[in-house]
């Protein structure tokens, strides 16, 4: 799922969570579905460090090389 | 020489009606370099100037004409004048006209009503900005001061996005063919979004980014584009026709970087009000429960204390019919003792009479004995034992 969706998704879920109009176990669930949306988005952020790559022509197309920008 | 003296009205009169004389000097275009370009009330006063030498102009009412900007070349349409007055020369200016960049100028505001006509820069066209890119393609020079502000700009707020870097030329003849040739491939690899970058220049040094072929290119591309091009007064074709226009390339970089840490923060905000709102319906739920309970409970006691009243109440009145049984009882029981009393053998043998038995049967009649019999005669408090001396059959 795209880090956008996720985000929307676990907007809907607070808010349905706040209304406060769902049983006991509907909101156990939803909130078990938030809980590891939080867990996978937290995932996205933590993990990745993104790199600054040049796109270097070559026979095949372009080809990614990292490189160092100040 | 002529002896005449004459005043100053005199000589700028008759230079006056000189130049007003001269035909050369009326109606006349002139080409040159504006300088000094200002409006007052109105009117418009500059120079006009070529390598060598200058004239000041003044056009009067100049709204009705194009309104070049310094060190614009223009030609310029209107009569010398004398100013007797003042004793200046004036080159009275009726129109402007535009040559150089001011061509370059009109051509190019030529091109943007055609391609607008034709809806290329129309809105329901572009395509939105992903909120998340997580991978940006920048096509701009990869020596230029600009991709380290994008670099810096980025990686202040986010330290995932990924950026690939395009080297292009920005500036010169061919650069825009550079940059679509970029366009083509970089848009078939699946980038979140590209940024076309160059950093501020002069209008010619930005002309790649009003060329034709190049928005065109842009406007097939699949990936969404922003152009920051130039700074926020430069607005090329380039950024008409993308899907957003940056009015620099650092603000494309902060557009597209999503603050990392602030996401993190609304994460946990968000965990927490799920947290706290589920805690408080399940306390709410518990309070309901315990309610529920509550009212069960002091039902069932109110039960429990009506029937306890109840089997007391039967308790009670079983004792008294208990005891109502028993006194009938004994009073039934105290009758029939007197009646039994009354016709007990004992009270008879009270009265004096004897109960007589023969082997412990009862003798009824005399005839049932003979002479010698042992005879058992009992009374009321005790027994004689007696023999028959003689048996008499009739009284």
């Amino acid at each position: 799922m795209k880090f956008e969706d996720s985000l929307k998704e676990l907007d809907t879920i607070v808010e349905k969570l706040e209304s406060g109009k769902l049983s006991i176990d509907e909101s156990i669930d939803l909130y078990t579905k938030g809980i590891k949306l939080c867990n996978e988005c937290n995932k996205k952020l933590n993990e990745v460090k993104g790199k600054i790559s040049l796109l270097e022509e070559s026979a095949e197309g372009l080809k990614e090389k990292e490189v160092e920008v100040e | 020489m002529n002896d005449n003296i004459i005043n100053v009205t005199t000589l700028n009169t008759v230079i006056n009606s000189i130049f007003r004389a001269e035909e050369h000097l009326h109606d006349i275009k002139v080409a040159g370099e504006v300088s000094g370009f200002k409006i007052f009330k109105g009117h418009a006063y500059f120079t006009l100037k070529d390598e060598k030498c200058q004239i000041s102009c003044t056009c009067f009412n100049c709204a009705k004409t194009y309104q070049p900007k310094d060190g614009e070349s223009v030609i310029v349409k209107g009569s010398v004048d004398y100013y007797a007055v003042g004793g200046k020369l004036n080159f009275n200016v009726d129109s402007i006209v535009a040559i150089g960049q001011g061509m370059l100028a009109l051509k190019l505001q030529m091109l943007r009503q055609k391609l607008a006509k034709e809806g290329l820069f129309a809105i329901e066209h572009k395509k939105p900005i992903p909120l998340f890119p997580s991978k940006v393609c920048v096509v701009t020079s990869f020596n230029g001061a600009v991709i380290k502000d994008i670099k810096r700009t980025i990686r202040r707020k986010n330290e995932i996005i990924n950026i690939f870097i395009k080297d292009v030329k920005v500036q010169g003849k061919d650069a825009h063919k550079d940059i679509i040739d970029a366009l083509y491939k970089v848009d078939k690899m699946g980038f979140d979004v590209i940024i076309i970058a160059r950093g501020g220049g002069s209008f010619e040094e930005l002309m790649p980014f009003n060329e034709e072929q190049l928005v065109r290119a842009i406007y097939e591309c699949n990936t969404p584009i922003i152009s920051a091009v130039g700074h926020e007064s430069d607005v090329t074709l380039c950024d008409d026709v993308a899907d957003y226009r940056a009015a620099t390339p650092t603000a494309a970089a902060e557009l597209i970087a999503y603050d990392t840490s602030e996401l993190r923060d609304r994460i946990e905000f968000a965990k927490s009000r799920m947290k706290r709102d589920l805690e408080k319906q399940i306390q709410s739920d518990e309070k309901d429960l315990k309610n529920k309970i509550s009212v069960i409970v002091s039902q069932m006691k109110l039960m429990s204390t009506k029937f306890e009243h109840k089997l007391q109440s039967i308790k009670t009145n079983m004792s008294v019919s208990m005891q109502n049984v028993f006194v009938l009882s004994q009073h039934r029981l105290a009758n029939l003792t007197t009646k039994l009393d009354a016709n007990s053998p004992l009270s008879v043998l009270k009265k004096g009479y004897w109960y007589v038995s023969k082997d412990n049967k009862v003798v009824t009649s005399a005839k049932q004995l003979k002479k010698n019999d042992e005879l058992k005669l009992s009374t009321s408090d005790g027994y004689v034992l007696a023999n028959v001396k003689e048996v008499v059959n009739e009284i």
